[in-house]
């Protein structure tokens, strides 16, 4: 019998730490083809220490998915700095971009599955194209099991429902065990009870491996289950709250509804 | 339309990748070999007729005896198609790239390089045009032979060599949708808020 690669992921408790986030005067604008532009992120400083959860909240068009896209190096600023761990996004080559993305685990508010691929093969397409050190079918098995899609492994997306795409979505981001887990809207098209289930489960996530998580949400009562939340207006930060604790209580409500 | 398999396959490579993505889109991937095959077909017969015959083929068409010689402007006039041919599996994969926008943005932002990413539209690409130039050389042989009563096996080489001139454009013409993958818009394709 073959023996199997090193473990595929680190056992529960067994805290892998995720990455400090930072960002310096970053600023983005949008040419809007009419010789104007608009400022999408403007001027914004954001210190997350490793293992925090971030809500970033605000109306359409504040910035928040342009933020996150800058922090996964998808989109380039057009000025300051953004460092996560010690790697200085900003400047990085664009040989070495794709390796920069595979630190960091992508979640989309319409989840971008392959619909043609099962949702074993959607988990494994992040590492289709590497050679990896780890054996990846045992990983991508624990992570449909980690999601509680144990037995949905050959399914196509389109027999799952919008939730069940979300966490075969949230496996796939976890694929390459990232130290950052950037999710935009990630219960956007979700009803109100399955999308409270996707953020237990990154919180969760969050929780047993010590990924920093960065959360655009619209949705204060999800928002205030993280441990800051970070609202937006027209690209800037108006209010940084830092919540008491992770649970939407009464008082946590409360202290999100001052920030409204 | 695309359309999705009964039964699903596992690609493990990018060629396999490549496959499912191709049987995804049945018609328009025929559609595109079969337009490469034409224009192989008429090269093989073109080839055939000069080195295989020696410039004319001689063979009876309902009940006449006709010989078949080759023009300069013949060799032109099947350039032209074969060129269509290219160009139109070049525009059935620019389609393809179009259609699945948002899964190369996804793979790009979770760190597929970009060769590799740009090697499954090669490979999709690669795919139609051998079994277009495969098809259409069989063609041109089966036509030839049919016409003169004989394959010789100088035939049989430039049907290799007119399906190798029909992959080498199909290859070339490949430069039209990777320079579309590389243009995609991937951060508006990635926040599309409904």
């Amino acid at each position: 019998m073959a023996s199997r690669k090193r473990s595929p992921l680190p056992e529960a408790g067994e805290h892998r730490h995720g990455t400090p986030v930072r960002t310096a005067g970053l600023v983005k604008t949008f040419n809007t083809g009419r010789g104007d532009g608009i400022t999408a992120v403007d001027h914004v400083d954001l210190d997350i220490a490793a293992g925090r959860a971030i809500a970033l909240t605000g109306p359409s068009g504040s910035g928040k998915s342009t933020l996150l896209h800058l922090i996964g190096a998808i989109e380039k600023a057009d000025s300051g700095r953004i460092t996560v761990g010690k790697t200085d996004v900003t400047n990085i080559p664009k040989a070495s971009l794709a390796a920069y993305r595979r630190t960091v685990g992508f979640i989309f508010q319409r989840y971008h599955l392959l619909p043609a691929l099962t949702a074993l093969d959607n988990v494994l397409a992040p590492v289709l194209p590497l050679r990896v050190d780890f054996d990846k079918h045992a990983r991508a098995h624990d992570l449909l099991a980690m999601v509680g899609l144990t037995g949905r492994e050959d399914d196509l997306p389109s027999r799952l429902s919008g939730g069940q795409q979300q966490r075969v979505a949230i496996a796939r981001a976890l694929i390459n065990d990232p130290a950052v887990i950037l999710a935009d809207e990630p219960t956007g098209n979700l009803d109100s009870r399955t999308g409270s289930e996707i953020v237990d489960l990154l919180l969760q996530l969050r929780q047993e491996r010590g990924t920093t998580l960065l959360l655009a949400t619209h949705d204060l009562v999800l928002a205030a289950r993280c441990d800051t939340v970070i609202r937006l207006r027209d690209g800037q930060i108006i209010e940084s709250h830092e919540l008491t604790n992770g649970a939407a209580s009464d008082q946590t409500l409360n202290e999100i509804n001052q920030l409204r | 339309m695309v359309s999705l398999p009964r039964r699903p396959r596992s690609p493990r490579t990018l060629l396999g990748l490549a496959w499912v993505n191709l049987t995804r889109v049945p018609g328009r991937a025929a559609l595109g070999a079969l337009s490469l095959a034409v224009g192989v077909c008429a090269l093989t017969i073109l080839l055939g007729i000069t080195r295989a015959f020696h410039g004319a083929a001689v063979g009876t068409l309902l009940g006449d005896a006709i010989t078949l010689q080759v023009r300069g402007v013949d060799y032109l006039a099947v350039g032209a198609t074969i060129a269509l041919g290219a160009l139109a599996t070049a525009d059935v994969l620019y389609l393809n790239v179009r259609e699945r926008a948002g899964e190369f943005a996804a793979l790009r932002a979770m760190g597929w390089p970009e060769t590799a990413l740009a090697r499954v539209v090669a490979w999709e690409g690669l795919a139609i045009g051998v079994v277009g130039a495969v098809v259409g050389a069989a063609l041109g042989v089966g036509l030839t032979g049919w016409f003169a009563s004989a394959v010789p096996p100088q035939l049989l080489v430039m049907a290799g060599a007119a399906a190798m001139v029909g992959v080498a454009v199909t290859v070339a013409a490949l430069a039209i949708p990777t320079a579309a993958l590389r243009r995609l818009p991937t951060a508006a394709l990635l926040a599309d808020e409904e």
